[in-house]
């Protein structure tokens, strides 16, 4: 029988306010469990967007030889608790693993190039490995509503000739401002294309579901609009599932589509939002910022090759509805997500995980419109976790994007669904 | 109430952006409020507050009503604003916290269901504390 070493792994959370306190908190946590980091991943919600380059340097200054990436998340669970104000921090301690980070710039306005130059850095750090278990763990910039007027967002315009300014100013925005859609469908394909043996896991960093602002981690330095992510090879056997948390209804119908394919036009030769509102049997009262309580529950969903792929509504513009990534196929269909469709999504999560034996741990890309869906019931879904993986550490962390690729079977960038990847 | 261990759980529930107000409270009494009472409520609570507050007393006549019976969470919607009451299991008292109605709600549950928690651990080791 083969003998491994020692798999030593930390899943900490700090809920203080204070960057240097924080710092201090998670690496003497980390300490306490005597073990030399050989990565970092650390997330952090919005709220301490003043702190984080006093975390970030505290961390750095403890661990300086573990590479750190990470960045802005909706909210996070360990089997601690569920957060949506906190930092977590993830670091593994195994000798037989190879690690590279990398980072590209500019991923709204050139995903292409920005996806060249991550894979490039992630693909100079890598020798020849003897280690055939291939993850990558990528963290894309997500979508950034553009304001009109300056400040604040605005997702629901109601006037045709203000829907149009925004349309136009959407279409600008990405090269001018770099706001706009994450792009992260591009991202996925090509950095997909860059690591043909490296099974892929990925989340949008994202705030609190505002879209206003995200931003990513690379060592110790905060930026916007970049990917930064971490490659392991590794002798640990790893698994990757990934489960939507939506189902279709009977409403399928045809749209015309704008040449941003994030935007629908028309919805069966009719204005887009009249008809969207009408199919689901929506009044006109509620044409108005607050159908975004609704909209996490009824995303719009293509298919293709047998996957469905449903895109959370971004905004009303007028009679266009625009979503955050591109359709790929004008044959849509309104999807519908409730607590109980994700509970079970989650438990044939856990069965296809824990299906052979128990994970030593578990990293969760979950989906924020669904954190945003199900509110406190977050806590039931810690309860599942917890009751199937017993003592098993894990992190989920919630994202504005998910993004998921099995080499030849799988590449999938969406919303609304749940991505689990187990080390064994 | 300076030194008051939920004082510093509603403080930290009043970092947030989207939490306007918020307290512990049942009827007819508001039993902690924030470290710096309402001066730490957001400005704009201040214009609505009096009719929140009395739409607040009748909410907990059915609170009162009904905690027994195993009654957890609360809400309604006043103009622009939502009032969220978290009940501490079979007593009267709520953790209430008004929100703006465009905010994301189901992010703040969240916190809110974590400040319940602490709330009612210290409850538990100083009953005393929200005089049940």
């Amino acid at each position: 029988m083969i003998s491994y070493p020692e798999f030593k792994i930390a899943v900490e959370v700090s809920r203080k306010w204070d960057g240097t306190e924080i710092a201090k908190e998670l690496t003497k946590k980390i300490k306490d469990k005597n073990l030399q980091p050989k990565f970092i991943l650390l997330f952090i919600t919005i709220h301490y967007e003043r702190e984080f380059k006093k975390i970030l340097n505290g961390i750095k200054n403890e661990f300086s030889s573990a590479p750190l990436v990470g960045g802005t998340v909706a909210g996070f669970m360990t089997s601690e608790g569920c957060y949506t104000r906190g930092v977590t921090i993830l670091t593994l301690d195994y000798p037989n693993m190879e690690i590279s980070v990398g980072i590209g710039h500019n991923t709204k306005k050139n995903p292409e190039e920005s996806s060249i130059e991550f894979s490039k850095m992630i693909n100079s750090n890598f020798k020849s490995s003897a280690f055939s278990n291939n993850i990558l763990f990528i963290f894309p910039s997500a979508c950034i509503v553009p304001s009109l007027t300056g400040s604040g967002t605005k997702k629901f315009y109601k006037s045709k000739l203000t829907g149009s300014m925004v349309l136009k100013l959407l279409r600008t925005s990405l090269q001018v401002s770099q706001k706009g859609v994450g792009r992260e469908e591009i991202i996925l394909k090509k950095v997909s294309e860059q690591f043909p043996d490296f099974n892929i896991i990925g989340g949008s960093l994202i705030d609190d579901n505002k879209m206003e602002k995200n931003f990513q981690f690379y060592e110790n330095e905060v930026f916007t609009n970049t990917i930064v992510g971490l490659a392991i090879k590794t002798d640990v056997d790893l698994s990757l599932d990934s489960q939507v948390a939506v189902e279709k209804t009977d409403k399928y119908f045809h749209a015309e589509i704008a040449k941003e394919r994030y935007v629908i036009k028309k919805i069966d030769n009719k204005p887009a939002t009249k008809t969207f509102f009408k199919y689901l049997n929506w009044p006109n009262t509620l044409r108005d910022e607050r159908v975004y309580r609704m909209t996490f529950f009824y995303p719009i969903l293509f298919e293709e090759k047998g996957e469905i792929f449903p895109e959370v509504i971004g905004g009303f513009i007028g009679e266009n509805i625009a979503c955050g990534f591109d359709f790929k196929s004008d044959n849509l269909c309104i999807g519908r997500s409730s607590r109980e469709i994700l509970i079970n999504s989650i438990k044939n999560q856990l069965d296809n995980i824990t299906k052979l034996r128990n994970p030593k741990f578990s990293f969760i890309i979950y989906c924020s419109a669904l954190l945003e869906t199900i509110g406190k019931d977050f806590f039931k879904v810690q309860d599942l976790i917890k009751e199937r993986f017993k003592d098993t550490p894990f992190l989920l962390i919630a994202t504005g994007g998910e993004d998921y690729c099995i080499p030849n079977i799988a590449l999938k960038h969406s919303n609304e669904t749940i991505n689990m990847l187990a080390f064994y | 109430m300076q030194n008051d261990p939920i004082a510093n759980v509603l403080d930290d529930l009043l970092m947030l952006d989207d939490i306007l107000a918020c307290m512990v409270a049942r009827q007819n009494m508001i039993s902690v409020m924030p470290s710096d009472g309402n001066d730490s409520f957001k400005p704009e609570i201040h214009q609505i507050w009096d009719i929140i507050h009395k739409a607040m007393e009748d909410v907990f006549t059915v609170i009162r009503e009904y905690s027994q019976a195993g009654l957890s969470e609360m809400y309604f919607r006043l103009q622009d604003y939502e009032a969220l009451f978290y009940v501490f299991p079979d007593t009267e008292n709520a953790l209430v916290a008004i929100i703006p109605a465009l905010a994301n709600k189901g992010l703040l549950e969240v916190e809110m269901e974590n400040a319940r928690r602490e709330i009612l651990k210290i409850m538990e080791e100083k009953p005393k504390v929200v005089g049940i």
